[in-house]
């Protein structure tokens, strides 16, 4: 058996999708933090990386880059992705959980944004957080999607992040 | 050497239990008790050879040895096969494993041709449909009329308490004098489906012929009484004789659960249309998809392996639904531009995986082409996955999660009728909570809107309304569709 880390519901080996709550079960394998040699970056100081660090980033995936800290998040596997903080008593947890990175304090919503892959694009769209969401400097409109480009930076809330995508 | 594989009737890669029961079948038939015709005794004796050698493996692998290689397969049809997981794991508990199949033409879309259609547009004229309704009807069904081209075949049934051939089906149809029978329909009387759906096959088979693709199209916005058993066996004899159904519901007060299981015994589902001006859209929709078909009348046929359950089948494209699990399963059209994909759940004992492989069905898939008139040769269907010690750290076919993650919401929703049903309205009600939640975070908005407001209804007054759990129904089931790709 297996546990649903939301609602404690034990679900049968295998299963994707927790039968009682609807929670995601299984570990999408890249979604995970990747601490990829954090102590180098976090030696150099610096304000906004450039985004060309190839020894870094696979271009074929989009990533996310914690502005402060310079964790790297890597978005694979699928073309949607929810980004916020998992709290306590929530039945929905969100692909990206950002509470590792200090989510809450920044404002970062429960459920913030979601991120698309279009074609070839990916979009951003605001899930009507609290704080609002930021690209390169401009609030978006909750509900409404945005497209991307590599290098942008993404403000939730206080918390800056810069994709990285290219393909 | 004759083959015997070919005697039997059976794929070179049939199964132990395949065989034997092949071997039941053949020995019955032509057993000299029952064959007195010359040469029957000797096809006896040759079947007894074949089930010899083909029950027992050492002698079956020197036999496949002589065998000529299988002629370069050439079906018509392509299948692809996604699984949930690389492989199952030796546990000594229950599992589940899912797989998504999928067949699409091998030909490119661009060279095959339209087959011509036959259908009957079976529409309901009860007092009901007074207003709106009829005025929306008439003026698809006019607009459906002046599109037709000249090989096609359509007619017409209206039905209230009695069933009326308005239009008859008729090879030179005369299209000014259709619509002028159109525009003269008038509203009465009560609603009884069977008679009118009896009528609309009689007419479609009329003119039946397997170049065509012949359907029926069944329009309604209220219930029947009394005739749904009638209905349903009707349907199942239609699918049968190579005819498919499809029901669209306008309103509230259809039977959604009745229209489904009518229209998903003739290999199709049923539609909601929330509000009359959608008539047109739906109607539309539905020739067009006709329209594009390569094959029908698609039949899966299956035996259980032992050990292992098909507990959830879904039909994702075209027409999506909830499937029931039996021997055979009309599965219905396959598009030319869009494949049949069905998602499977099955749920492994921990006596299966003793073995190191485990069949989790095996059978055979039936069709018929319309734009070539040979008769198509079954496909091999094969479920399959080795059994290792280790889970396999691969992630899943992101198409199948993608998939499995919307099928989940329509599932919340089905649990949650159910429970409804059955009187547990606070877990209903808390069901509906969280698939709002999970509706929200894909971003649709104004369902989890009325998911939410069903939770207050289940609570307040322990009912759906019917509005909201169509919407919801139908709703979920949309999202399982792919998602448009630009041109098509």
């Amino acid at each position: 058996m297996i546990m649903c880390p939301a609602c404690q519901y034990q679900e049968v080996v295998g299963a994707l999708f927790c039968s009682e709550c609807g929670a995601q079960l299984h570990n999408m394998g890249s979604l995970a933090t990747h601490n990829i040699q954090t102590n180098e970056i976090r030696s150099q100081s610096f304000e906004a990386p450039p985004p060309e660090r190839k020894d870094l980033v696979n271009y074929q995936i989009a990533s996310l880059q914690i502005l402060d800290g310079g964790q790297l998040l890597t978005l694979a596997n699928r073309n949607e992705f929810t980004v916020g903080r998992v709290s306590e008593g929530q039945t929905i947890i969100p692909d990206v959980d950002l509470t590792a990175h200090n989510a809450y304090e920044y404002g970062v919503s429960r459920l913030h944004v979601v991120l698309k892959r279009k074609e070839k694009k990916m979009m951003i769209m605001d899930l009507g957080s609290a704080n609002g969401t930021y690209v390169d400097g401009i609030r978006l409109k909750p509900e409404q999607e945005t497209p991307l480009s590599h290098g942008s930076i993404i403000s939730l809330g206080k918390l800056r992040i810069q994709f990285l995508f290219q393909d | 050497m004759s083959d015997y594989y070919a005697l039997l009737g059976i794929f070179r890669d049939a199964t132990k239990e395949e065989i034997k029961r092949a071997y039941f079948e053949a020995a019955q038939r032509v057993h000299p008790d029952k064959n007195e015709a010359p040469g029957e005794t000797e096809i006896f004796l040759d079947v007894q050879k074949a089930y010899d050698i083909l029950s027992n493996p050492k002698k079956r692998a020197e036999y496949d040895l002589s065998l000529a290689p299988e002629e370069e397969s050439s079906s018509p049809i392509l299948q692809r096969t996604f699984y949930s997981r690389q492989s199952l794991v030796r546990l000594n508990e229950t599992q589940l494993i899912y797989a998504l199949l999928e067949w699409k033409p091998r030909q490119n879309k661009n060279e095959v041709i339209s087959p011509p259609l036959n259908i009957c547009l079976v529409l309901d004229n009860s007092t009901s449909m007074k207003g709106e309704n009829i005025g929306m009807v008439k003026a698809s069904a006019i607009h459906l009329i002046r599109s037709l081209r000249p090989e096609d075949i359509l007619s017409v049934v209206t039905f209230s308490d009695r069933a009326k051939v308005l239009i008859p089906s008729s090879l030179r149809p005369d299209h000014r004098k259709m619509e002028n029978k159109i525009r003269v329909m008038h509203p009465s009387g009560g609603t009884e489906i069977f008679q009118g759906l009896q009528e609309g096959v009689a007419q479609v088979r009329k003119n039946f012929s397997a170049e065509r693709v012949n359907h029926v199209i069944l329009l309604t916005d209220g219930q029947t009484y009394g005739d749904e058993k009638e209905s349903l066996e009707l349907a199942k004899e239609t699918a049968d004789f190579g005819i498919g159904i499809s029901g669209l519901g306008i309103g509230e007060d259809w039977n959604d659960e009745f229209l489904d299981e009518l229209a998903s015994r003739a290999g199709s589902s049923s539609s909601y249309i929330a509000n009359p001006q959608e008539i047109q859209k739906f109607l539309e929709e539905k020739f067009k998809q006709l329209a594009k078909v390569f094959a029908e009348n698609v039949e899966l046929k299956f035996n259980a392996s032992p050990n292992t359950e098909l507990t959830y089948i879904y039909r994702v494209q075209p027409n999506a639904a909830h499937l029931l699990s039996k021997k055979t399963i009309q599965l219905g059209m396959i598009l030319r531009d869009k494949p049949l994909t069905l998602l499977l759940e099955f749920t492994v004992k921990s006596s299966a995986v003793i073995e190191d492989e485990v069949n989790l069905l095996v059978g055979s898939l039936s069709f018929e082409i319309p734009s070539q008139t040979l008769q198509s040769q079954p496909m091999r269907v094969r479920v399959f996955r080795e059994v290792t010690e280790k889970a396999s750290l691969e992630p899943p076919s992101p198409t199948l999660v993608q998939a499995l993650a919307n099928l989940n919401l329509f599932r919340m929703q089905e649990t949650a009728q159910k429970e409804a049903a059955d009187g547990k309205y606070n877990e209903a009600s808390r069901r509906l909570q969280h698939l709002a939640t999970h509706l929200l975070s894909h971003g649709e908005r104004s369902m989890a809107k009325t998911v939410l407001l069903e939770a207050e209804n289940l609570q307040g007054e322990q009912s759906f309304s019917e509005e909201g759990r169509k919407k919801i129904k139908y709703g979920t089931r949309a999202l399982l569709l792919p998602a448009e790709k630009g041109k098509n």
